[in-house]
């Protein structure tokens, strides 16, 4: 059994290897929880995780933005062009030419 | 079909309330829940209604019926009739789930903000029954469910705005949040009560058949004022920011899909009410466009990154008013949808930012952050693009469409000039927010404990965020507003909206470098200390007011009731009339005999004149 919990120990560091960044410093307090520990004067440690997933977010913005600029313009710059009445001319309109009997 | 969609949507709603309530009930029957137990089986059961809200949701899609389901009767008289009936339209089955989805997500995120918290079991519970209130708000088909629904929220508004009621601050503020809404409860009884009293009805389908005259004023000036309260609208407004004394994940349920938007929800539904009268939909909306700018306004120049939020809010509901106003309450319901996710995203983020920072909440003390928490400030960037009303962003859809309506419409130049200004204004404080608390660089105490590797405290936010960016389109494309919308209109107004923000984005970027600049310091404008103070107005309506009433009933009680009983009618009024009387009997009484003798002959002399005029 004990050779059991060494290889999970074993896999456990193995697995970190993987995972992007260096290896965090955690604790779990009697509370329960996963908390960082406190750090004076020190960034915090950004894991490469972190940083993809906040430019993956950051990305899908831009991309969902761009792709509908692209393909629907007109919810920003309008549907149609607004007519000019002063441009429509009287046959048009429908308005009879003034020597008309 | 009919019977089919009837029998599985009120199934679908009735499954939902015996879901949340569950955990309720649950901690009842257990004297001694072990801590977080509440929480379990409030995500589990926030996420099971979400899913079946959905399903009512797609069945809706697919059947497309306004239906009133009638559960049971509740008291049937001669006169007057009332069931417990639900109301399944676009408003209740499209509200459902995305006030689930967003409670869900804040419950879960309220793991980590309140781990250290005691009563976390309490806490959820109130969660949960001020979610089911807002369903029993949303679904109710009578004013008394629906008054029920309100009273609830009401009530556990106070209690979880002061929930860390050591502090007098948060006592002070849910009082506030009390009593402000008891005025908005006025208005809704008052209405309730002209409804009974006229119509004999409760049942909001037979209300609506009441005819449209001026004599419907009354009631619906009762129902503004009921939303006035409840949504925060100007002069109503101040329990708003205060109620940032709560713990985030509490003002983040408050102010994006419960609790505020009920005010606004309530107009919604009273819409056919007050469609054909100029008179209230003008109230409508010189109220909604004063909120939107005085709030904005407001929001400028704070410091306190929740009380800036909270002025967006009601900025926001200043909007869905004006919505109300132009005749347009799918847009002001599109927009409680879409506001929902992106107020919900920015109230978390900045919730996640204040823990990390051991509680700090002044933006000038922040800075930095894009470095140091950057999945929380790309979510917190999307949520301010969204509120911007960038183009595509969820806010996009509904704000701008608000706006577009409002500058096609034949309304008065002020309140669309007030409305554009507020536009401007939240481009500015948006930028403000970036800037102080994203970029530059940090100005934190030097003890840092930031997180970002807690899944509960990261999921939640990025879930939120993809709703933010996509959901104003697939709401935009799955609701069929019954009143057209405006297609096209001249360039420069189709445009206003954007440039207007984009101005105010480019001078509040000019305005934040200066900031970094050694400039000669100046004493604070009378423009920034009038919005600085909140416009004077909490200080004079929270002291003048009291003052006045005060110093009125103390003139009664020592003046008035005084004056009257003691003095002028009471025993002084009795002594003051014996007094002269005592006195000149007194002073004839002296023992001399000239007064004596002078009064012997006076009397004989009027004896001798009776008797005279008596014989002859």
């Amino acid at each position: 059994m004990s050779s059991f919990g060494r290889a999970l120990g074993i896999i456990r560091t193995g697995t970190q290897l993987f995972r992007g960044g260096p290896q965090r410093i955690t604790t779990r307090k009697a509370s329960g929880g996963l908390h960082d520990e406190l750090q004076y004067r020190q960034p915090p440690q950004i894991t490469k995780s972190q940083k993809f997933k906040s430019e993956f977010l950051g990305g899908l913005m831009w991309f969902w933005i761009l792709w509908h600029f692209w393909h629907n313009p007109d919810a920003v710059l309008g549907h149609f062009p607004w007519p000019n009445a002063s441009e429509w001319t009287d046959e048009e309109l429908g308005i009879p030419p003034d020597d008309e009997e | 079909m009919k019977l089919f969609y009837a029998c599985s949507a009120s199934t679908c709603v009735v499954l939902i309330l015996l879901l949340l309530l569950y955990p309720v009930i649950l901690s009842f029957i257990r004297s001694k829940s072990p801590k977080f137990e509440i929480y379990y089986h409030s995500v589990i059961a926030l996420g099971l209604s979400f899913y079946i809200s959905m399903m009512l949701l797609l069945l809706s899609l697919i059947l497309p019926i306004n239906m009133t389901v009638t559960i049971l009767p509740w008291t049937n008289t001669d006169v007057f009739d009332m069931d417990i009936s639900l109301q399944f339209d676009l408003y209740s089955v499209m509200f459902m789930p995305v006030a689930l989805y967003v409670t869900w997500q804040i419950l879960e995120f309220a793991y980590t903000y309140m781990h250290a918290d005691p009563q976390i079991n309490r806490f959820f519970k109130y969660l949960l029954i001020f979610m089911t209130a807002m369903i029993i708000f949303v679904t109710a088909n009578n004013l008394l469910q629906l008054f029920i629904g309100w009273e609830i929220m009401g009530i556990m508004s106070f209690l979880l705005i002061g929930w860390w009621h050591g502090r007098a601050d948060a006592n002070i503020a849910a009082l506030q949040a009390m009593i402000y809404n008891r005025v908005g409860d006025i208005g809704l009884i008052y209405a309730m009560a002209w409804f009974a009293i006229i119509h004999n009805s409760w049942d909001i389908q037979h209300i609506f058949q009441l005819p449209q005259n001026e004599k419907i004023n009354l009631p619906l000036i009762a129902l503004i004022i009921a939303a006035t309260g409840k949504s925060a609208q100007f002069s109503l407004h101040p329990w708003l920011p205060s109620a940032m004394e709560g713990p985030t994940p509490v003002s983040a349920l408050l102010h994006s899909s419960t609790m505020v938007v009920a005010g606004i929800f309530l107009l919604v539904r009273m819409n056919p009410l007050m469609e054909f009268n100029p008179t209230i939909l003008t109230i409508c909306l010189c109220l909604g466009a004063l909120t939107t700018f005085f709030s904005a306004l407001c929001a400028l120049t704070q410091n306190d990154i929740k009380k800036i939020v909270a002025f967006s809010t009601s900025s926001q509901l200043g909007l869905m008013m004006v919505a109300i106003g132009l005749n347009q309450p799918d847009l002001a319901f599109l927009h409680i949808c879409t506001h929902a996710f992106f107020k919900a995203l920015l109230f978390l983020c900045s919730g996640s930012f204040i823990h990390s920072l051991n509680g700090e909440q002044d933006i000038r003390k922040m800075g930095g952050m894009l470095y140091l928490m950057p999945i929380t400030s790309s979510c917190f960037t999307l949520s301010i693009l969204s509120l911007m009303g960038v183009p595509f962003m969820t806010g996009f859809f509904s704000k701008d469409t608000i706006l577009e309506a409002m500058s096609a419409s034949y309304v008065n130049i002020w309140a669309i000039t007030l409305t554009l200004m507020a536009t401007s204004f939240t481009a500015v404080y948006s930028l403000r927010l970036i800037f102080f608390v994203l970029m530059g660089r940090p100005r934190t105490k030097p003890v840092s404990t930031m997180n970002e590797h807690d899944p509960y405290a990261i999921k939640p936010l990025v879930r939120l965020a993809v709703a933010s960016i996509i959901t104003g389109c697939l709401l935009v494309h799955y609701m069929v507003p019954p009143k057209m919308p405006v297609i096209t209109m001249p360039p420069i107004l189709k445009l206003a909206a954007l440039i207007v923000s984009l101005i105010g984005f480019v001078i509040a970027l000019g305005l934040a470098f200066m900031a970094n600049k050694q400039l000669k310091p100046k004493p604070p404008s009378g423009p920034h200390h009038f919005s600085n103070m909140l416009g004077f107005f909490p200080t004079i309506i929270h002291r003048f007011i009291p003052k006045i009433i005060l110093t009125m009933a103390q003139k009664i009680a020592s003046k008035m009731i005084d004056q009257t009983w003691l003095k002028k009618t009471g025993p002084k009024a009795a002594s003051n009339i014996n007094k002269p009387l005592a006195t000149t009997t007194s002073n004839v009484q002296r023992g001399m005999i000239k007064p004596y003798i002078t009064l012997f002959l006076l009397t004989l002399t009027i004896a001798g004149i009776l008797v005279y005029f008596t014989i002859f």
